[in-house]
């Protein structure tokens, strides 16, 4: 109860905020890789190796040819290990560009806006695959940048003229519209994936909610339930005046109440050892009547869930309301994970209380043995057997609560009557 | 005994000095305090020096003194270990070096004086609290005890009346005792050797509590 969440179960892991964008981000980060290695690869490698003529120093086109070979290697290699550009796409993107420049600068005039110049059409597929993680601006930043080059050093020929520049910006404008548009696709991408990734945060937000205050609504109900069986007659008892509170019985009744009550409060406290923890709280009701309590702990205590612990402390509470000045409360525990010897022993915790009074009042502490389910309905998990005992002697109460692990259930044998052949047999149980 | 018991006291608080010096005297027979201080000078000094059994707080302004314990036992003085320390631990490690026996604060007049007469005569005693921590001992160092006698331990810690526990596991409070006193013996004979130990150990099989047999 100290953790609605944790018994509500399994809670779906909230996407870290990223995730869905890197998943749609790798999928097109593919795509820009093999669209601009076709093109470079099947479309303008040939035109490079085949126009070397048409450059005034034919090593600028086939220098532009290999960086350009080379930077779609290594962006191979990181789209392949799927790792972020970083620093790297602003080396990449320079290595592009200075080989786009040195092309446009090393071609003949008259092939400037012709086939044998290709790679100025190239830089803007390497822009959308090296920037395609950035915002918009960058990847028109950069087209239009080595645009604005690209005209510069045609104005700069002696051989410019109108109609060149007019089929400069046609071409520019047809290549540039193919790349713009997978750019923009990936902006388009990316904001579907922020707002699915906003929608999952929120329901998952909106159901753990619910599932607090669910939890929250069932402890409450668990609680009143518990309160309603045993405190809220006593106190409508009390409040019609059919109890009278000078009677001795009804002021046992009363502290009993009132230890239930402070264990109750005190099993929703974080702590790390609850069952001390609620023992100290019947303990203190008992003291507050003037019950000197004298509590002493030894070995460890295994962890045990919560209705385990209310059936030990229950009879404890009992015989605290009963004591007339002095008790004596004992806590002994062993867990099999503190033996260092004394393997196969199982884990049991055993509650004592010895009180004085015990013939002043008639105090009910019940015998007897009941078998608790663990977490999850099995033994396991800390389910097991609650036994009390009872002794009287003189004015002593000793009672003695212990739960005990429930070993995996042994095979017992049994001689039984078989019905049919009215023979003793051997019974496997 | 014709000669009475004498003892030696050293705590640190005035208060538990004047309250056990009262006790003492109220005992009976009577035991009489020879020495009583803040530290353990009066045990090394005459004439406390000469008074085998010592009564000591464990905690004498600061960390236990194992120690002072130590030396004590080392010279043969049944020390009676009476400290405010609840946890198993202190218990065990003062047995182990061999403190006659151990008893909290919390246990009273009865025990105390009860300690201090079986320190005298080498008889075993073990406190309530004592029985506590052997029957919860998970050490590797721990001696073999029956299930019987870690039953009998805890419900001696659990309910501090030998009646009680006979009533309750329906044996007599002399076998109740035994059961005690035995483990105490079986205590004796494991870890490192003391004069006290042994001391201890030949008394039992000379009152018949043990033969060679179950050592």
């Amino acid at each position: 109860m100290t953790d609605p969440l944790g018994t509500a179960g399994p809670t779906a892991p909230i996407p870290r905020p990223t995730v869905i964008a890197d998943e749609f981000l790798r999928g097109l980060r593919i795509a820009a890789m093999s669209v601009t290695s076709v093109v470079l690869i099947f479309i303008h490698l040939p035109v490079a190796l085949q126009f070397t003529d048409a450059y005034r120093w034919p090593a600028a086109d086939l220098g532009a040819l290999v960086a350009m070979l080379a930077v779609v290697a290594v962006a191979a290699v990181f789209v392949a290990l799927d790792r972020p550009w970083s620093w790297l796409r602003w080396v990449l993107l320079a290595v592009v560009f200075v080989a786009c420049v040195g092309g446009t600068v090393a071609v003949e005039p008259e092939y400037l806006i012709d086939t044998p110049h290709w790679s100025w059409e190239m830089f803007g597929w390497f822009a959308v695959l090296l920037l395609l993680d950035l915002r918009l601006r960058w990847f028109f930043g950069a087209l239009l940048g080595q645009y604005a080059v690209t005209a510069a050093l045609i104005l700069g020929q002696d051989a410019a003229h109108a109609p060149m520049l007019v089929e400069f910006g046609v071409t520019g404008l047809l290549a540039g519209a193919w790349q713009s548009t997978v750019a923009l696709f990936s902006i388009a991408l990316r904001r579907s994936a922020e707002v699915a990734l906003r929608t999952a945060v929120e329901e998952e937000q909106l159901r753990t909610f619910e599932r607090v205050a669910e939890q929250l609504h069932r402890d409450r109900q668990a609680r009143y339930a518990d309160l309603a069986v045993t405190t809220a007659p006593l106190l409508a008892g009390l409040a019609s005046g059919q109890l009278n509170p000078a009677d001795s019985g009804v002021q046992r009744a009363c502290s009993v109440e009132a230890s239930r009550m402070r264990r109750l409060f005190a099993e929703s406290d974080d702590v790390a050892d609850p069952l001390e923890h609620e023992i100290h709280a019947c303990v203190d009701v008992a003291e507050r009547r003037g019950t000197a309590v004298q509590m002493s702990t030894r070995g460890s205590l295994p962890a045990l869930p919560l209705p385990v612990r209310r059936a030990l402390t229950e009879p404890v509470i009992a015989a605290l309301a009963g004591a007339r000045s002095a008790a004596r409360v004992t806590v002994t525990g062993q867990t099999s994970a503190a033996l260092e010897q004394g393997v196969g022993m199982q884990d049991s915790v055993t509650l004592s209380v010895v009180t004085d009074g015990a013939q002043d009042g008639a105090v009910e502490v019940p015998e007897g043995e009941q078998i608790l389910p663990g977490a999850g309905g099995g033994i396991g998990r800390a389910g097991g057997r609650v036994r009390v005992s009872r002794l009287r002697s003189g004015d002593r109460l000793w009672v003695e609560v212990t739960w005990q692990a429930q070993p995996a259930q042994p095979i017992r044998t049994v001689r039984a009557m078989d019905d049919r052949t009215n023979r003793q047999r051997t019974v496997r149980v | 005994m014709s000669t009475g018991v004498n003892v030696v006291l050293v705590d640190d608080h005035p208060a538990i000095l004047a309250g056990v010096q009262a006790w003492m005297a109220l005992a009976s027979p009577p035991v009489e305090v020879v020495a009583a201080g803040s530290d353990l000078s009066v045990a090394w000094l005459e004439p406390g020096r000469s008074v085998p059994v010592v009564v000591m707080d464990l905690q004498l302004g600061g960390a236990p003194a194992y120690a002072d314990l130590s030396r004590l036992v080392e010279h043969g003085r049944q020390v009676v270990v009476y400290s405010m320390r609840e946890d198993s631990d202190t218990a065990l490690t003062c047995l182990e070096i061999g403190a006659f026996t151990y008893l909290t604060k919390a246990e009273g007049q009865a025990h105390l004086v009860d300690a201090v007469r079986a320190a005298a005569e080498s008889r075993p005693y073990v406190s309530p609290s004592l029985a506590g921590a052997m029957g919860v001992d998970s050490r590797r160092i721990r001696p073999d005890l029956a299930p019987r006698e870690i039953d009998v331990l805890l419900e001696w810690f659990r309910c501090e009346s030998k009646d009680l526990v006979a009533q309750k596991l329906g044996i007599s409070a002399r076998t109740v005792s035994t059961y005690i006193d035995r483990v105490r013996i079986k205590y004796a004979n494991t870890g490192r050797p003391a004069s006290t130990k042994a001391t201890l150990v030949a008394r039992a099989i000379q009152d018949g509590l043990v033969s060679l047999d179950d050592l």
